[in-house]
């Protein structure tokens, strides 16, 4: 069964292209890399996706909900992780939680039940802003996962953590995907997308220039057994990524 | 989704929403500020008459039949003596004063009664709002004072529950000026930031990809603007619960101009993106809101146009201090309050329908 349908999706911003006329599936269950440089429309197409913004033109069905007739359906069955960590900073971590659950009617026990799966139980009762980054981006798991979403978009969910977090975080990410949640993510880490996805579609000013699985954009794309995916986004985008994922 | 399943999802998304912001409010500790503003106010016009305490007592009297005794108690040093030719002038004067003063309706025959009688014994009257301890008090006073200029007793029975404050009194027009001035100041103070904050933290995204709708997040907005402002404005009512009629009157000015003041806020917090444009605005827009409150007293006086004085009295935050005054009155105007408070309400639906469109635009 197919958690995202996207078909012929535009999105015009600001009087430019962002997203233009893609296409493509992802399974349940599935981990969906969706990789590109800087302002190539990746955020762009997790907001048509997510109902917070209108497609231009095209359409996209997420876990069966049509993003635009059917927003209000779609919402319980979604969750999302920002780019940004959009967290009450003068509550504690529980207190985000439970207003995050009495917003999608779920028990209290729910919250503290997240709050043990991303390994934040001992800090739960201190405010937000004496969080580290990690502990900010594992609690905005925790908050998407609450309410079980059947489909979770996560936009750059390791971006700027050091690497004991992140592995953390990569770990979590695996194991919804076992547990059959379908993740949509996005990533400048061309090693972390190569790990962690089933399929990666890279997208580029706005288009998909490739969509497969990482071995086998490797194989298609690669010139021998040692490419890597970050050699082969370079190759379809002309752009490379350096160490810290940051476009040079 | 039945109607009645909607309409509880509805009100736990709304109610999840005011929850968190009330909590969010207690531990930022916004309020207290504003608050300890408003208290101040109150300490300051309560003062006022507490620093005159030490001035000499006030006696009003209504001396139809022009009495040679009373003309003599003018001379008296120990108080202050007013001669009123009617009951209605008398409730006036102590209408308007912020002190307990004595009113006596003195009989036509008030002079034949000195000659006459061994003893006298007269109606005196204070506001309603005197206690009755505080009544007996001036009430002896007066007895020893007039007992000694008449010489003979003097036996003064106080009234304190038959003359009301008038609505033009020092006390209702203090009280409507800190019911206005603490909604005014809630409401463009603290309100915006209902929404500036969602803003800035990037909060109102994973908002909005909640199944919390637009209009949802502005009626808990608003609900919990509603709330800020009814501590603020209750407060003010709480400390001045003796001087209070009509209760119904006063938190239903207090209801409808939260409404409104809160209103005009959050429509700032949707325009506006940041605190520091918001103490600019705010402070701008504190005149136009405030400023007719204190014209419409001063109207009056300087006899400006009827029409003039009619459209300023429906500028909501002057409906407002006007219903607080007639609270504080004993007969009321119901029909003259109830459209200025319409009005207010007409006013304020329009504005959060427009925060509603703003946040929706916002989304899409």
């Amino acid at each position: 069964m197919r958690a995202i349908e996207v078909h012929e999706l535009t999105r015009d911003y600001n009087g430019l292209r962002a997203v233009d006329s893609i296409t493509f599936n992802v399974e349940t269950g599935e981990i969906f890399g969706f990789l590109g440089p800087n302002g190539a429309g990746k955020t762009t197409a997790i907001k048509v996706l997510t109902g917070q913004l209108r497609p231009t033109s095209g359409t996209a069905r997420v876990a069966g909900c049509d993003v635009v007739q059917e927003r209000q359906r779609l919402k319980p069955k979604i969750g999302v992780v920002f780019e940004y960590q959009n967290l009450y900073e003068r509550l504690s971590a529980r207190d985000n939680l439970v207003f995050a659950a009495r917003l999608y009617g779920v028990s209290k026990g729910r919250a503290d039940q997240v709050l043990a799966q991303v390994g934040l139980t001992e800090r739960a009762r201190d405010r937000i802003k004496n969080y580290s980054n990690g502990m900010k981006q594992r609690l905005l798991i925790a908050r998407a996962l609450l309410h079980e979403p059947e489909v979770l978009f996560l936009d750059e969910p390791t971006r700027g953590l050091d690497p004991n977090v992140a592995r953390d975080i990569r770990a979590i990410i695996t194991a919804l995907s076992r547990q059959g949640v379908t993740v949509f993510l996005t990533t400048h880490y061309m090693e972390e997308a190569d790990q962690l996805s089933d399929r990666v579609a890279i997208i580029d000013r706005g288009r998909i220039v490739a969509l497969d699985t990482p071995a086998q954009l490797k194989a298609i794309h690669g010139e021998g057994e040692k490419t890597t995916l970050e050699d082969v986004f370079v190759k379809l985008t002309g752009r490379y990524l350096g160490r810290g994922g940051h476009e040079s | 989704m039945s109607t009645r399943a909607g309409l509880a999802e509805a009100l736990r998304v709304v109610l999840a929403i005011t929850l968190k912001d009330s909590l969010d409010a207690v531990k930022d500790r916004k309020l207290i500020p504003v608050l300890a503003g408003v208290l101040l106010m109150i300490a300051l016009f309560r003062l006022l008459p507490a620093l005159r305490e030490g001035d000499t007592q006030t006696l009003v009297v209504v001396d139809s039949g022009e009495s040679t005794v009373v003309e003599q108690w003018a001379d008296s040093d120990q108080f202050d003596l007013h001669r009123v030719p009617s009951l209605q002038e008398m409730e006036v004067f102590l209408g308007g004063e912020e002190t307990a003063v004595l009113g006596l309706v003195l009989p036509p025959d008030f002079d034949q009664q000195v000659q006459d009688s061994a003893a006298i014994a007269l109606s005196g009257y204070v506001d309603h709002w005197v206690s009755d301890s505080n009544a007996e008090k001036v009430g002896e006073f007066f007895e020893v004072q007039l007992t000694t200029l008449t010489g003979r007793p003097v036996r003064i029975q106080v009234h304190n529950d038959t003359v009301f404050t008038h609505p033009r009194g020092l006390q209702p027009v203090t009280t409507s000026f800190l019911v206005a001035y603490a909604l005014v100041v809630v409401g463009l103070m603290v309100a915006p930031n209902l929404m500036i904050e969602e803003k800035e933290l990037k909060t109102m995204d994973a908002l909005l990809i909640s199944p919390a709708s637009a209009g949802q997040i502005v009626i808990a907005k608003a609900l919990t603007g509603l709330l800020y402002c009814l501590v603020a404005g209750g407060l003010v009512l709480v400390v001045n619960a003796a001087l209070i009629v009509h209760w119904d009157i006063a938190v239903l000015a207090v209801l409808c101009g939260s409404l409104f003041t809160v209103s005009i806020g959050l429509l700032l917090g949707v325009i506006l993106n940041s605190r520091q444009q918001l103490i600019l605005w705010s402070a701008v827009l504190m005149f136009p809101l405030f400023i007719p409150v204190i014209a419409s007293e001063i109207l009056p006086d300087i006899q400006a146009p009827a029409l003039a004085q009619r459209i300023v009295s429906l500028i909501p935050t002057v409906a407002v201090a006007e219903a607080i005054r007639w609270a504080l009155s004993g007969s009321v105007p119901w029909a003259e309050i109830g459209i200025g408070l319409a009005v207010t309400i007409a006013c304020a639906i329009p504005l959060l329908v427009a925060v509603a469109w703003a946040v929706r635009r916002s989304d899409r």
